[in-house]
């Protein structure tokens, strides 16, 4: 059950890579929220991310997340990056190294005209994780739209799949996320960009059915290499008794080099 | 021989000049006016029109004394002009000393211009009366009154109505 | 005493007939082509690849040196929000307000500048949607921009260092296949589409704007290029406050301001980089025209930017050479035997060349005396006042240009070290500050014809006290300090002289036929 607990608070809190990059409105997953643009990081660039995050449960005690993500653009409009994302289980007082995540990155098309941008992401979880088995797989479809002038929206479809499942999980959980990103303040600033989504998971565990979430969050560029991120979500609605996150608040800094 | 003389004088003498400050100021560029942004009005074989201010180091043609005297709250320092007058190279010598304006005695000066096109030809000092009215007779200046130093910058620095 | 007057009148009038002003002549049209280009057939292939393609700047140690001028910063980020909005508001039809609502905004902003760089496809999404294969040219050309201010701006290394590392930028730059040409192209050529000139008739106050821009980015490369990094700041003073008062708000630019003219000495010693910045805001015109043509369908826009893009590439230029080419083409990259860095313009003619403010100019000759410009060391001095840089043979001509120059002023000259370049600043009154405080100069006014040998400036009594040794002439001479040497002014030279030649961006004296040497190096 343990694992259990913790491969939920990872599809569900910490789902894909933190991708680190530099620009404000280049949306990547946990930073702060968990969607994706459709866009990689540029050709020839590294970058670094940090990120904590607190998740607040209503009948147990939260969790603390640190991640941290290092990431290269090695061809034009591809990048790989590999993670690592310990945390802290408070409801079971213990520690967890977690998976080790490497994730490529493909942008296949910018938006042109009317077509939207799209990008696929792939993501290998290697167990390194207490309790963990199996390598985890994600796959995420990523189109990028503009809505209006300034307003973009961002949608993301998800297979989680799990190599070596265990009686109780689903080999693979699907799951879509809506993301809606706004840059505030133009035309008079220029280095903020509000990002909001509404997302549904699939549990992974077979008896818990999907998870609905908001959140919001803002990004803002500190530097010319770096950018600070602060997010909130909170779990609306859980079909069949899953665990429900009330709020989880996330914060981070990436830099560009 | 004298020819030879009337040379060496003229270049001994526009030595002097040089070192006053009103040595040969053709711009090596075209430098509007700094005050109306105007082309500098060139000397002509008939009239003197370049009005020049020295100040500190700088030597800087303007189009008219209106425009100088316009211009002048950016400069600290002490300033000369030489404003050219009825007599083509006689240039008369205004001076600002810790900021007071003085001109040599009986100097006048025209100043009825409506639009900066006209400002070369219509704010300009004469070395008597006479040769304002002489000027303003010849030129067919309308309204034309001969302003005394004080009376002309208080014109100039007249608030526009 | 009436005859010597009536000679020095005379001998004034002489000098004062050689500046009179050009007649005024009315704008007429200039030729243009009468059909459209039409498309290459080697268009290269990345123009119509849907990939982003965002390319990273090199990771160097002196990657965004350029904050060390903080003011100088934001006016470049700014200049990015400015380009960036108007190309948005052309493309999504909102050209009616351009003048107005959009200038309104962009000036917003270049007066309350960002104090970090901007996405400009960020600020532009329908342009990026629509245009983003030129972003990508753009874009990569801005990099340039920035990283070579960055080295000039970056502290510790030695100016040979610094321009090994412009070298390799420049290296990097062409081995995309967005870069654009380092050759000289023609500048009458590349402005004479029937589609040319649209938009700084229609839209003067935003291509003044533009022009702006360009002035800046181009007038700041001799202000670091040489300079030492603790003495650019105080000319970006002198610079920035030129740049918000006149060069952004000027709508009687004759032509956009060109690299040679505003940073004469890094056009000569970086060519390539100048003549890829000149055929990148060339670009920009030819796209702003492109842009704000009404019988244009969306069609013919698109294919119109892709040719003006194929017209300035490296690719499409990659087997021709600097100096060849046939006159008034695509591929007429000629240049003024004085300035490699510089593409020939309208009614240029060997090293004669208009350029707006300052009438016709000979880049091979002192812009104060006129007597051709020293070769190798000391090479002499630049003048920058009033907007313009001029090249000068030497510390009295850059003096007493200045000193007839309303406003402040910047000469850069040299010195008996090559390495050390002296930098003096003046107020409105021509009173100057050095960067060299033990500077002395010597002065023993000869004939202009030698004035780099006798107008000099030495960083230190030693130097100077050797330089006599070595040239017993000046035995008697003693160095002039800073401000014994500020007062002196021998006025405008007797072998000053211009070409009496009008306006070619206002009627008559056009390009002239091409003749055997025709401005050919």
């Amino acid at each position: 059950m343990r694992r259990v607990v913790s491969a939920a608070w990872l599809g569900g809190t910490l789902m894909g890579s933190a991708l680190a990059q530099s620009d404000h409105n280049n949306i990547d997953s946990g930073r702060p929220l968990r969607f994706d643009d459709a866009y990689s990081i540029a050709f020839r660039e590294r970058a670094l991310e940090f990120g904590i995050s607190i998740d607040t449960f209503r009948r147990s005690a939260p969790n603390y997340g640190f991640r941290a993500e290092y990431k290269i653009g090695f061809a034009k409009n591809q990048d790989v990056g590999i993670t690592f994302d310990p945390s802290y289980i408070g409801s079971d007082r213990r520690f967890d190294p977690g998976n080790v995540e490497i994730a490529y990155f493909n942008s296949l098309r910018r938006e042109i005209g009317n077509s939207p941008a799209l990008a696929y992401r792939i993501e290998l979880g290697l167990p390194t994780g207490r309790d963990s088995e199996g390598v985890d797989a994600k796959f995420r479809a990523i189109a990028t739209r503009a809505l209006g002038q300034y307003d973009r929206i961002h949608l993301n479809v998800d297979a989680n799949v799990v190599s070596s499942p265990r009686d109780d999980e689903r080999t693979v959980a699907f799951g879509a996320i809506l993301g809606y990103t706004n840059p505030l303040g133009y035309p008079r600033r220029f280095d903020q960009t509000m990002v909001a989504e509404f997302a549904v998971e699939e549990s992974r565990i077979r008896s818990e059915g999907y998870t609905g979430t908001v959140g919001i969050g803002l990004r803002r560029q500190l530097s010319p290499r770096t950018v600070f991120d602060m997010g909130i979500e909170s779990e609306l609605f859980s079909t069949r008794g899953g665990t429900k996150s009330a709020f989880r608040l996330t914060a981070g800094y990436s830099t560009g080099f | 021989m004298k020819i030879i003389n009337t040379i060496s004088k003229s270049l001994a003498l526009l030595a002097i000049v040089g070192t006053l400050g009103i040595a040969p100021m053709a711009m090596a560029h075209e430098t509007p006016c700094p005050y109306c942004k105007m082309k500098v009005v060139q000397n002509t074989k008939e009239m003197d029109n370049e009005v020049v201010l020295k100040v500190g180091n700088k030597r800087i043609e303007y189009r008219c004394v209106y425009c100088i005297i316009k211009d002048q709250k950016k400069y600290s320092g002490d300033l000369i002009v030489y404003a050219p007058s009825e007599k083509i190279g006689e240039p008369i010598i205004l001076k600002r000393t810790g900021g007071k304006w003085t001109a040599p005695e009986g100097t006048v000066f025209l100043n009825v211009f409506t639009k900066h096109a006209d400002c070369a030809a219509l704010s300009r000092a004469f070395t008597s009366k006479t040769a304002l009215d002489k000027y303003v007779a010849a030129h067919k200046v309308a309204d034309a009154k001969a302003l005394t130093l004080e009376k002309f910058i208080e014109a100039v620095n007249k608030p526009a109505k | 005493m009436k005859s010597t007057f009536l000679l020095v009148l005379a001998s004034l009038l002489a000098t004062f007939a050689i500046s009179q002003d050009m007649p005024e002549m009315e704008m007429p049209n200039l030729k243009k082509q009468a059909e459209l280009p039409t498309m290459p057939r080697d268009m290269p292939g990345w123009i119509d690849s849907p990939g982003l393609d965002h390319l990273f700047y090199k990771a160097a140690p002196y990657n965004w040196a350029i904050n060390r001028i903080p003011f100088f910063a934001k006016d470049m980020f700014a200049t990015g929000v400015g380009h960036a909005m108007a190309y948005e508001a052309l493309v999504r039809g909102e050209a009616p307000t351009l003048e107005t609502k959009t200038f309104d905004t962009i000036n917003w902003v270049l007066k309350h500048q960002p104090s970090l760089p901007v996405d400009e496809g960020a600020i532009s999404p329908t342009f990026m949607r629509k245009y983003g294969y030129l972003e990508k040219v753009f874009d990569w050309a801005h990099l340039l921009h920035f990283q070579t201010i960055d080295v000039f701006m970056h502290q510790g290394w030695t100016d040979a260092q610094k321009e090994a590392e412009i070298e390799r930028l420049w290296a990097l730059y062409q081995a995309e296949p967005y870069a654009i040409t380092g050759l000289p192209m023609n500048m009458e050529y590349l402005d004479s589409f029937p589609y040319s000139m649209k938009f700084r008739t229609d839209y003067p106050k935003v291509n003044g704007l533009f022009w702006g821009y360009h002035w800046l980015q181009t007038v700041n490369y001799d202000m670091l290029y040489r300079v030492p990094v603790q003495d650019q700041a105080a000319q970006y003073e002198l610079i920035g406050k030129r740049y918000h008062d006149v060069e952004l708000y000027k709508t009687d630019r004759d032509f956009m301001p060109m690299t040679a003219e505003m940073s004469p000495r890094f056009a000569k010693r970086f060519p390539f980089i100048a003549n890829a910045f000149d055929n990148l805001h060339m670009l920009h015109d030819n796209v702003n025209d492109i842009f704000s043509q009404t019988n244009l369908n969306e069609a013919q826009k698109q294919e119109q930017t892709k040719i003006a893009i194929y017209r300035v590439l490296a690719s499409t230029h990659s087997k021709e050479k600097a100096g060849d080419g046939e006159a008034l083409t695509m591929h007429d990259h000629r240049f003024p035997p004085s300035q490699p860095g510089m593409g020939m313009m309208k009614g240029s003619e060997g090293d004669e060349m208009w350029m707006s403010g300052m009438g016709w100019m000979n880049m091979g000759e002192c812009a104060h005396c006129s007597i051709a410009l020293p070769e190798g060391q000391p090479w002499g001095a630049t003048v920058f006042a009033d907007g313009w840089t001029m090249t000068v043979r030497c510390l009295m001509c850059a003096r007493d240009m200045s000193s007839e120059t309303p406003g402040r002023a910047i000469i850069r000259a040299a010195t008996e070290d090559p390495n050390r370049l002296l930098v003096l600043i003046s107020d409105e009154e021509g009173n100057w500050t050095t960067n060299i405080k033990d500077v002395v100069f010597l002065e023993k006014f000869a004939e202009h014809p030698e004035c780099s040998a006798w107008s000099r400036a030495f960083t230190s009594r030693a130097a100077f006290d050797t330089y006599v040794a070595a040239n017993p002439e000046y035995k008697d001479d003693k160095p002039m300090t800073l401000v014994e040497w500020a007062a002196i002014n021998h006025g405008t030279p007797d072998t000053f002289s211009r070409p009496d030649k009008p306006n070619p961006y206002k009627g008559g004296g056009g390009t002239p036929p091409v003749t055997k040497s025709g401005g050919k190096p």
